[in-house]
C-alpha cells in the first residue's frame, strides 16, 4: 500500500506555530520564572506572551496580504481565507487585551503561577485553529484544544469555590457538548461519507440527503454542539454560572474569545453545508434565535450581580447574530463578522472597566460597588457610558452600527419577524444598560479614593475610542467584514 | 448475522445510556464516567460506518476522540480532586455557592 504524504504548507500556520511554541517555552521555564517566591515571574510570562501574539498578529497580517486568496493545506482540512484570518486576528486581540488587564489584576489576587498566560495562548491557539478548520475532525479538535485551557483557567483561583464550582459545571457540561457533537459528527460521516466540509456539500448536492434521519439527527446534534459554545439557549445554563466564578479576565476572554472562535466555526458549517439543505433547518434556528434574545434580555433585567448581567446581555447579543446566521447571505455574514468586532472591543472594555475598579482580593461585581463612582472618576464612567450605549445600540456608537448593518442584511431575506422581535428586544436592553449608568451616577455617594491600574485604564481607552470610531466612520471595517465573508461563498 | 445496523444501534443505546447518567447521577466521578460512553459511543459509531462504507478516514478520527477524551479526564479528575480537597463535596447537588438571583 503506498501511503501519499498530504501537502503540508507550514507558512500558512506560521501564527499558530509561533504561539504553540512560545507557550511550550513557557511551560519549560515557567517554573524558574514564576515560582512561589517570585514576585516578577508571572509579569514576565504576559510580557512574553504579548510579544508571541504581536508577531502572530503580524505574521497573519502578512499572509493576508500575500494576494493568493485562500491556501488550503493539511489534506483539505485547514483553510487559511480571508475569513478565517479576520478571526483569527479578532481572537489575537481577544487575547493581548486579556493578557494586558490581567497584569494588576493577578497581583492584586495573588495568582503567582506562571501557568495562567500560557493556557491563555494554548487556548488562543484553538480558537485561531477553529476559525481555519475545514473539516469535522480538526473542528473538533481545535474545539478541544481551545475548551480545555479554558476549564483550567476558570477555576484558576485558589481557595475560591465559586471557581471550583464554575470550572466543574463548565467542564462536565462541556464535556456533554463534545459528547453530543462528535456523536453528530460520526453520523453525518456515515451519512454523507466524509468528514470534510465540502465534501458533505458535494454529497449533499448528490442526492437530497437532507431527507435522510441521519443526516437529519447528526446535523441537529451538531448544532447543538455549536450553540452550546456561543451560549444559546436552551444551551445557555452554564453561562451565568461560570462568568460570575472566574477570574474578571478570564471572563472577558471567554466572552468574546469563545463566542468568536466557535461562531466561525459555525458559520463555516452553516454555509459550506446547512444553506444547501433548504429550510429544514430554518424553523429550529429561528426558534433559538427568539428564545435567546427574549430569555437574555429579561433574565439580565433581575441581576444585581453585574458579572451576571453581562452574562445574560452576551446571551442576548448570540440571539442576534443567530438571525444574520439564518440569513445566511454574503451580507448578512459581513454583517456578523463587522458586529463581532464590535461586541469583541465594548465587552473587554466592560471588564477592563469592572477590574479598574476591584480591590485587592475584591472583585467589583456588585452593582452597588459602582454607586457614585461617575463623580469621583469621570472619564472612567464616560468611558463606560459609551460601552453601556454600544450593547443597547444606541448611536453615535459600534454597537448602533452593528445592530443596523445586521437588521439590514436580515430584512433583505425576508425574515422581518425575527427583526421586530430583536428590536423589541433589544429595548427592553436599554432599561438593564442604563441601570448600570443610573448607579454610576448616584447622587450622594461620593467615593474619593486613588485607584492606580494604568494597563485596566489603558484597554479601557483604547475601547472607548474603537468604538466610538466604529461608530462614526465603519466603512473601512464593512469593507473588511464584506472582503473576508465572500470568501466563503 | 450481525451487520452494521446492529453496532449503530448499540451505539446509540450507549450515547442514550452515558446522556442519562450524565443528567441523573449525583456523584462527581459518575457524571465524568458518563461522558466517556457517550464518547465512546461515538467511537463505535465511526467504526461501524467507515467498515461498511469502506474508508478509511472513519477509522482515524476514533484515534482522536480517544486522545481528547484522555486529555479531558486527566483536567476533570483534576478539577475534581480540587473541589473535594477543598470542600469534600463528591455530590453535585452540593455545588451551589452562586445562586441566580438573590432572593428576600
Amino acid at each position: 500500500m503506498e501511503i501519499v504524504m498530504p501537502d503540508v504548507q507550514l507558512l500558512a500556520l506560521a501564527p499558530e506555530i509561533i504561539l504553540i511554541i512560545v507557550a511550550f517555552l513557557m511551560l519549560l521555564f515557567s517554573p524558574l520564572l514564576g515560582g512561589e517566591n517570585t514576585k516578577s515571574g508571572p509579569k514576565v510570562g504576559g510580557i512574553v506572551s504579548l510579544i508571541a501574539l504581536t508577531a502572530a498578529f503580524v505574521i497573519n497580517l502578512l499572509i493576508g496580504q500575500n494576494g493568493q486568496s485562500e491556501i488550503i493545506t493539511f489534506g483539505g482540512m485547514i483553510a487559511k481565507d480571508s475569513f478565517s484570518l479576520y478571526f483569527n486576528a479578532l481572537v489575537i486581540i481577544a487575547a493581548a487585551f486579556s493578557i494586558i488587564i490581567s497584569f494588576d489584576y493577578i497581583d492584586k489576587f495573588g495568582i503567582k503561577e506562571g501557568e495562567y498566560y500560557l493556557l491563555i495562548l494554548f487556548s488562543t491557539v484553538g480558537m485561531m485553529l477553529m476559525g481555519s478548520s475545514t473539516d469535522l475532525l480538526s473542528i473538533f479538535i481545535s474545539l478541544e484544544i481551545m475548551s480545555i485551557p479554558i476549564y483550567v483557567l476558570v477555576g484558576f483561583s485558589r481557595n475560591n469555590l465559586r471557581a471550583r464550582e464554575a470550572s466543574f459545571k463548565y467542564f462536565i457540561l462541556g464535556a456533554v457538548s463534545t459528547g453530543i457533537f462528535v456523536y453528530g459528527a460520526a453520523l453525518v460521516y456515515g451519512s454523507a461519507g466524509s468528514t470534510n466540509l465540502a465534501a458533505i456539500a458535494d454529497a449533499l448536492l448528490a442526492k437530497p440527503l437532507y431527507n435522510d434521519p441521519i443526516f437529519m439527527l447528526g446535523s441537529a446534534f451538531l448544532i447543538s454542539g455549536f450553540l452550546f459554545k456561543i451560549s444559546a439557549v436552551p444551551f445557555h445554563m452554564w453561562t451565568p454560572d461560570v462568568y460570575e466564578g472566574a477570574n474578571l479576565p478570564i471572563t472577558a476572554f471567554m466572552s468574546v474569545g469563545v463566542k468568536a472562535a466557535a461562531l466561525s466555526a459555525f458559520i463555516r458549517f452553516i454555509v459550506y453545508d446547512l444553506a444547501i439543505t433548504g429550510d429544514s433547518w430554518v424553523l429550529a434556528l429561528s426558534l433559538v434565535a427568539v428564545a435567546t434574545m427574549v430569555l437574555g434580555n429579561s433574565a439580565a433585567l433581575a441581576q444585581s450581580n453585574l458579572k451576571r448581567l453581562f452574562a445574560y446581555s452576551s446571551i442576548a447579543h448570540v440571539g442576534y447574530i443567530i438571525i444574520a446566521l439564518i440569513a445566511a447571505t454574503e451580507s448578512a455574514i459581513a454583517s456578523v463578522l463587522f458586529y463581532l468586532l464590535i461586541y469583541i472591543v465594548t465587552n473587554l472594555g466592560i471588564f477592563a472597566f469592572l477590574i479598574y475598579f476591584s480591590k485587592k482580593e475584591n472583585e467589583c461585581e456588585s452593582i452597588d460597588q459602582l454607586a457614585g463612582l461617575g463623580y469621583s472618576h469621570p472619564i472612567m464612567a464616560v468611558c463606560m457610558g459609551i460601552f453601556l450605549f454600544s450593547l443597547a445600540g444606541i448611536p453615535p456608537t459600534g454597537g448602533f452600527m452593528g445592530k443596523l448593518f445586521l437588521f439590514i442584511a436580515a430584512v433583505e431575506s425576508g425574515y422581518v419577524t425575527l427583526v421586530v422581535i430583536a428590536v423589541i428586544a433589544s429595548g427592553v436592553s436599554v432599561y438593564y444598560y442604563l441601570k448600570v449608568m443610573m448607579s454610576l451616577f448616584e447622587k450622594g455617594k461620593k467615593t474619593e479614593e486613588n485607584i492606580k491600574n494604568p494597563y485596566a485604564a489603558l484597554v479601557v481607552f483604547i475601547a472607548a475610542i474603537i468604538t466610538i470610531y466604529l461608530g462614526v466612520m465603519p466603512g473601512f471595517f464593512i469593507e473588511l467584514a464584506k472582503r473576508c465573508a465572500l470568501s466563503l461563498f | 448475522m450481525i451487520t452494521t445496523t446492529h453496532y449503530l444501534v448499540l451505539a446509540a443505546i450507549i450515547f442514550a445510556i452515558g446522556c442519562f447518567g450524565v443528567l441523573t447521577r449525583r456523584n462527581l466521578l459518575v457524571m465524568l464516567m458518563s461522558v466517556e460512553l457517550m464518547l465512546n459511543s461515538a467511537n463505535l459509531t465511526f467504526v461501524a460506518f467507515a467498515k461498511s462504507l469502506g474508508d478509511t478516514s472513519g477509522h482515524i478520527f476514533p484515534i482522536f476522540i480517544m486522545t481528547v477524551a484522555a486529555c479531558e479526564v486527566a483536567v476533570g479528575l483534576a478539577i475534581i480532586i480540587t473541589i473535594f480537597r477543598m470542600s469534600k463535596i463528591s455530590d453535585v447537588l452540593g455545588l451551589t455557592f452562586m445562586k441566580d438571583i438573590k432572593s428576600g
